[in-house]
């Protein structure tokens, strides 16, 4: 047998496919797939999708005018205790109407049973029951890969919860999630089109200097959406478009927005809307593009979609999430072609991804950032059924990842250097989850990295002093913390 | 008492295995007397014949050789009884029992002589004379068992464990209160150098965070406001003798 061929079949394999590929092994699911690792990661890309996610969630749309009715209710209510005050009420009748308001901090002194968490108020509702089905389905998917495309085109395509804290859940399982392995136009045009992104970067503001509201308001142009879609999202930064190419996109999308949340039966819905447009045609790259309306910018983006610079991009962000933060050449380039050849079919890059030898080499390159690396504790430890989702996120927004809110619209990093200084913050995080599992970390061992684990790790965690000390380490391990 | 160190609180909070039982008898709060009962359970090796040398027992010296404790010497051993006497690293024990506040039973071990630390605590805490699965420890029983005497208060009387997982000691019928602190607190030195002295082999990235490590425990210290200044980072004797055993090991091996 040729020692290429070992490399691909067996525990070892089966370890690495899916750290890399998914977030880690459940317990006994190594030797589950072992006999074909990649069979099994492939076997992923023709489950069905968003299966894990029920029907309580709120599309974004109405999450947005739910929020908005929140706000305008909390607003009403402070106004009424204003009116009461100068009425000269009492401080009694000024206590009952207050009540509504959000108490301080729990008292620490407090034993667990009284410090029942207060229900939060509906925008970190909201966040928090998206959250949580996200994490499971993470957490309880067979092999985890869709879910890891997800996240990586949700990262790709990435919007801030810090400015539309309801829609970021719902925009995910709305524009991401069902175009993962649809063609990546596809993908694009969803994306740029749904309200939570074009209200993210702006584009609600963005009117043309000469469209009727434009000329009425005397305002302009936003150009963010633009010139993210063409830096970060299709051809990349310096891949030789110009400051009026970003200009001339930007008055082709305008008029694209939403119909605001206050609207109560269609607010926070994608709209076109001809009043904000830019008249007249736009050369965009070359191109000369006439004004059909909403069309005009879908012309566009089909066009970026299929660039070559587009296809480069895309395949170096894919390699290097998932393989290496320095990727090989060659795989870069055999996903670049398929993506290419296939004009763009996402399912068809994930393929390539797996089935290239570089996928599967034996070096674990990458550090998990520490989403991947909560989540992977989790579907390890099962602890997540004990430690309210609240906590699992502000552990994740210690560690520097907080979900759905990147620094910046190029999303967070996923590359070692970014993210090796909070290493030592994940310990006292492994250490705090160590606390809620009583399984036998031996046995833990062997279920997530037993494969892959060197004698040095094996006898850090045999030889601990706890149980508890045993499971922080083995969360800690090189063979754990990287993919 | 040393500024730099961790304050005893705040150490046995971080270690997650304070744990306190009170009881009320009526008798005793009659008589104005509130008493508690508190274990603690120290975790690693503690050897014992350098705890409370058998001084006295004319063989004691040449079966231990030269780190054998005696009365004479520059540090002497500090006096119990006629036959043993404690390390003088114990002067406060030392004080306890000679005011007859505290008692050492020496020599008292489980049946347990395997080689796994996990199971050996908990046969420690479970109380059962051999290893396999317990939901519930002595300790729990015990007041589980007094309680059904009416010498207990069943409203005032709990165990009481700190930590989100209530120890093997304290679980069982009797109802335990447990709290946990809101916040996160920072690992305990010694896992650091574990962890420290894994990656200096295995992961030569992930060791160049080293710094960050005391950082960061600087930090936390501040953040946590115990006080302490910048500790140190000195991993226990327990660890110091394994780390020194295995790169023992290692040079002997000729392993880089």
């Amino acid at each position: 047998m040729a020692p290429s061929d070992q490399a691909f079949v067996g525990p070892k394999a089966a370890a690495l496919g899916l750290h890399r590929s998914g977030f880690g092994p459940a317990a006994g699911q190594i030797n589950a797939i072992a006999a074909d690792p990649r069979g099994a990661v492939l076997a992923d890309l023709d489950r069905p999708l968003a299966g894990a996610f029920n029907g309580d969630l709120l599309s974004s749309a109405q999450a947005a005018r739910a929020v908005f009715d929140f706000r305008a209710e909390q607003r009403a209510q402070k106004k009424l205790a204003l009116r009461v005050q100068k009425a000269g009420a009492t401080s009694g009748e000024m206590q009952a109407i207050s009540n509504q308001a959000v108490s301080g901090p729990p008292d620490l002194a407090k034993p667990n049973n009284e410090l029942e968490p207060k229900q939060p108020p509906l925008p970190q509702q909201l966040l928090l029951n998206e959250a949580k089905a996200r994490l499971d389905a993470a957490t309880h998917a067979e092999i985890g890969f869709i879910e890891r495309l997800v996240w990586f085109w949700s990262n790709h395509f990435c919007i801030s919860a810090d400015k539309i804290p309801a829609m970021a859940g719902p925009y995910e399982r709305e524009a991401i999630r069902p175009h993962v392995l649809d063609r990546f136009g596809d993908l694009l045009q969803s994306v740029e089109s749904h309200p939570a992104m074009l209200f993210y970067l702006d584009n609600v503001e963005s009117m043309g200097t000469n469209s009727i509201a434009g000329i009425n308001r005397d305002r302009g142009l936003n150009e963010n959406l633009a010139r993210e879609t063409l830096e970060l999202h299709t051809l990349g930064v310096r891949s030789g478009y110009t400051q009026t190419d970003v200009k001339n996109f930007a008055k082709v999308l305008t008029g694209w927005t939403w119909i605001p949340p206050s609207e109560p039966e269609h607010g926070g819905e994608f709209i076109f809307n001809k009043r904000l447009h830019e008249p007249g045609p736009q050369k965009v790259l070359g191109k000369s593009y006439p004004d059909t309306g909403v069309d005009q910018g879908r012309a566009v983006l089909a066009d970026l979609a299929r660039h070559p610079a587009t296809a480069q991009h895309i395949a170096w962000q894919f390699a290097s999430h998932f393989v290496s933060d320095t990727p090989p050449p060659t795989l870069v380039d055999k996903l670049r072609r398929s993506f290419k050849d296939t004009g763009g079919d996402l399912k068809e890059i994930a393929l390539t991804l797996i089935n290239a030898d570089e996928s599967w080499t034996p070096q674990q390159q990458k550090l998990k950032t520490p989403a991947v690396w909560v989540a992977s504790v989790m579907r390890l430890t099962g602890a997540q059924a004990t430690i309210p989702i609240g906590l699992l996120m502000n552990a994740q927004a210690a560690l520097g990842e907080p979900l759905w809110r990147p620094p910046a619209p190029n999303g967070f990093s996923d590359s070692e250097a970014a993210w090796i200084d909070g290493v030592p913050r994940r310990l006292d995080i492994a250490n705090a989850f160590a606390g809620h599992v009583t399984a036998d970390p031996l046995s833990l061992l062997e279920s997530s990295v037993g494969p892959l684990a060197s004698s040095q790790t094996r006898e850090t965690v045999a030889r601990a002093e706890t149980r508890r000390q045993a499971l922080a380490l083995l969360l800690m391990t090189p063979e754990f913390l990287r993919s | 008492m040393n500024p730099h160190a961790p304050s005893r609180r705040e150490w046995l909070l971080a270690s997650g295995t304070l744990f306190a039982w009170t009881y009320l008898p009526k008798l005793a709060f009659a008589e104005g007397r509130d008493p508690r009962f508190l274990a603690i359970i120290l975790r690693g090796a503690l050897d014992g014949l350098a705890t409370a040398a058998p001084v006295g027992d004319p063989d004691w010296i040449a079966l231990r050789g030269e780190e054998a404790l005696t009365l004479a010497g520059k540090t002497p051993a500090l006096k119990l009884d006629d036959f043993f006497a404690l390390n003088p690293a114990m002067p406060n024990l030392h004080r306890m029992f000679h005011g007859g506040e505290a008692i050492i039973v020496h020599a008292c071990a489980t049946p347990y002589r395997e080689r796994s630390h996990f199971d050996g605590q908990d046969l420690l805490e479970s109380g059962l004379p051999k290893v396999g699965p317990s939901d519930s420890g002595w300790l729990n029983r015990a007041l589980a068992g007094l309680e059904s005497g009416g010498r207990i208060n069943p409203k005032g009387s709990r165990v009481f464990a700190v930590g989100p997982v209530t120890p093997l000691i304290a679980r069982g019928p009797a109802p335990v209160l447990s709290w946990s602190p809101q916040r996160i607190m920072p690992a305990s030195e010694d896992t650091v150098a574990r962890l420290l002295e894994l990656y200096r082999y295995s992961d030569t990235k992930l060791a160049s965070v080293r710094r960050q490590f005391q950082d960061d425990h600087d930090r936390a210290g501040r953040r946590y406001g115990n006080g302490a200044k910048a500790r140190p980072s000195r991993p226990s004797p327990g660890a110091r003798l394994f780390l020194r055993r295995r790169r023992q090991r290692r040079e002997i091996s000729g392993a880089a």
